[in-house]
């Protein structure tokens, strides 16, 4: 039973609860009608993706990537090049925050609120 | 009415996307932990094999991320400058020379503990600790990015305390830009430097330094642009947190 | 072998935190649960064997934090 259920797992359930949890982001960022809720889902889209990219460095009975004396076969140590991919990628996804963070501070100078609806009223009007 | 209706919308849509990708996709990809799959087999096995030999880092991921992959870091460290290049410029429209960060500040002592004397000691050792991971990024866990990271939060906190004696480590938001592109301007050098001597961008081998060992010189390298990468990563952060600070206090003295 | 099932109930969990997210009103409990999600995260990258990873997403995941609390006082806290 148990041996099933990791098996199953290891093929299609780590990906399918990935997909899901891509998706729900991507519904928040298409639903939320405010603009900070609509960042912190796409943060949550950028995790689902880099979760993704460590599943694929993955290796059953690998240590993790650093070098012991003793160990050179490349079958003892997980995959270290999704790691360094994502880890730049975990530190830029902090500055297109706060990049994003300083945008939606203007758009509440300019129009007084974050909610999306009233921002596209007040843009109308403007016209 | 209509949003109600675009919700549905859109649920339905991420609903089909799902079922689409977990019943017709999955399959494709290779099994979790499976040694032989795609990824796995290639380029990786030359990182992993001749990887300690050739970039003298037993941390693998920083030998691939500061050695192999060098051109590319150096072009994400340039994205995170601009990041907080950016931040400065869309917030710069409201002038002031001086900011203070009252949303921080506690100037209550709380619970009997003073902050003001207990948190320098933190900080203290928060400092130390982004050294020890700056420079033994090579050798154990840690490296450029994680130590700005450090150093920034050091200066979060020293923020939350309030305005103590020591203020050289103030850094302005001005100030903190120009910290960010020197640190990128390290690690373009660090690369352009072999260019006189023979190399190409970024190759370690040819940096006019003696020593007995080709190998040293990758790992010498290599501090340079992770102190490089340390630098900008930490002006951007303060950049940005400086810049959103300064927001607040100017905000609260308008609704005054 | 077990670590499979620790990484679907962490997996789950993260899709409780996002569901919860999404339908908050309050956005400063939204902010202080993100702060849990990234938490999570890294507990996910340690079973993943990815320290490295791991120890950037504590430390990013407590900056991004502040940065939303103190971008949510000058804005709004409440959305409709």
């Amino acid at each position: 039973m148990m041996t099933e259920i990791n098996s199953f797992l290891a093929e299609k359930g780590i990906y399918m609860l990935t997909v899901i949890l891509f998706f729900l982001g991507m519904f928040g960022m298409a639903t939320c009608g405010n603009y900070m809720k609509k960042l912190m889902c796409m943060n949550i889209m950028q995790i689902a993706v880099i979760f993704f990219f460590l599943c694929l460095g993955q290796k059953s009975g690998g240590t993790i990537p650093v070098t012991i004396s003793g160990l050179l076969s490349s079958d003892d140590y997980i995959n270290p090049l999704p790691h360094a991919l994502m880890l730049t990628a975990i530190v830029v996804s902090l500055g297109t925050t706060g990049l994003g963070l300083a945008l939606l501070m203007r758009v509440k100078d300019k129009y007084g609120s974050i909610e999306e609806e009233v921002v596209i009223k007040k843009g109308d009007e403007e016209k | 009415m209509m949003k109600g209706n675009k919700k549905k919308v859109a649920g339905m849509m991420m609903l089909v996307f799902i079922v689409i990708i977990c019943w017709g996709l999955i399959d494709l990809l290779p099994t979790i932990g499976d040694p032989d799959s795609a990824p796995n087999t290639h380029i990786s096995k030359v990182f992993i094999e001749e990887g300690p030999e050739q970039t003298d880092a037993a941390n693998l991921v920083t030998g691939v991320l500061a050695d192999y992959r060098g051109f590319d870091t150096f072009l994400e460290t340039t994205v995170m400058y601009l990041a907080g290049f950016a931040v400065a410029m869309v917030l710069s429209n409201w002038l002031r020379k001086h900011w203070n960060a009252d949303i921080f500040r506690a100037t209550e002592s709380f619970g009997g503990i003073d902050v003001k004397v207990t948190m320098p000691f933190i900080i203290l050792f928060l400092l130390l600790y982004a050294a020890y991971v700056l420079f033994h990024g090579e050798v154990s866990l840690g490296g450029g990015f994680q130590a700005g990271a450090l150093i920034a939060l050091a200066f979060i906190l020293y923020t939350l305390i309030g305005n103590l004696e020591l203020n050289t480590v103030m850094l302005t938001q001005h100030f903190a830009v120009c910290v960010g592109g020197i640190g990128v301007m390290i690690y373009g050098v660090t690369g352009l430097l072999p260019l006189f001597y023979g190399g190409k961008f970024l190759e370690y081998s040819k940096l006019p330094f003696y020593v007995e060992e080709t190998a040293k010189l990758h790992s010498i390298g290599i501090i340079f642009i992770e102190t490089g990468v340390t630098i900008c990563v930490m002006a951007t952060i303060i950049t940005i947190l400086e810049a959103v600070l300064e927001r607040n206090s100017l905000y609260d003295d308008r609704n005054k | 072998m077990q670590a499979f099932l620790i990484e679907a109930i962490l997996l789950l969990f993260l899709i409780a935190i996002t569901i919860v997210i999404i339908l908050n009103k309050d956005l400063l409990a939204s902010v202080i649960i993100y702060c849990v999600f990234s938490f999570c995260t890294m507990l996910l990258y340690i079973m993943m064997g990815a320290p490295d990873v791991a120890f950037t997403e504590a430390v990013i995941g407590v900056i991004s934090t502040i940065y939303f609390v103190i971008a949510i006082r000058t804005t709004d806290r409440w959305c409709k």
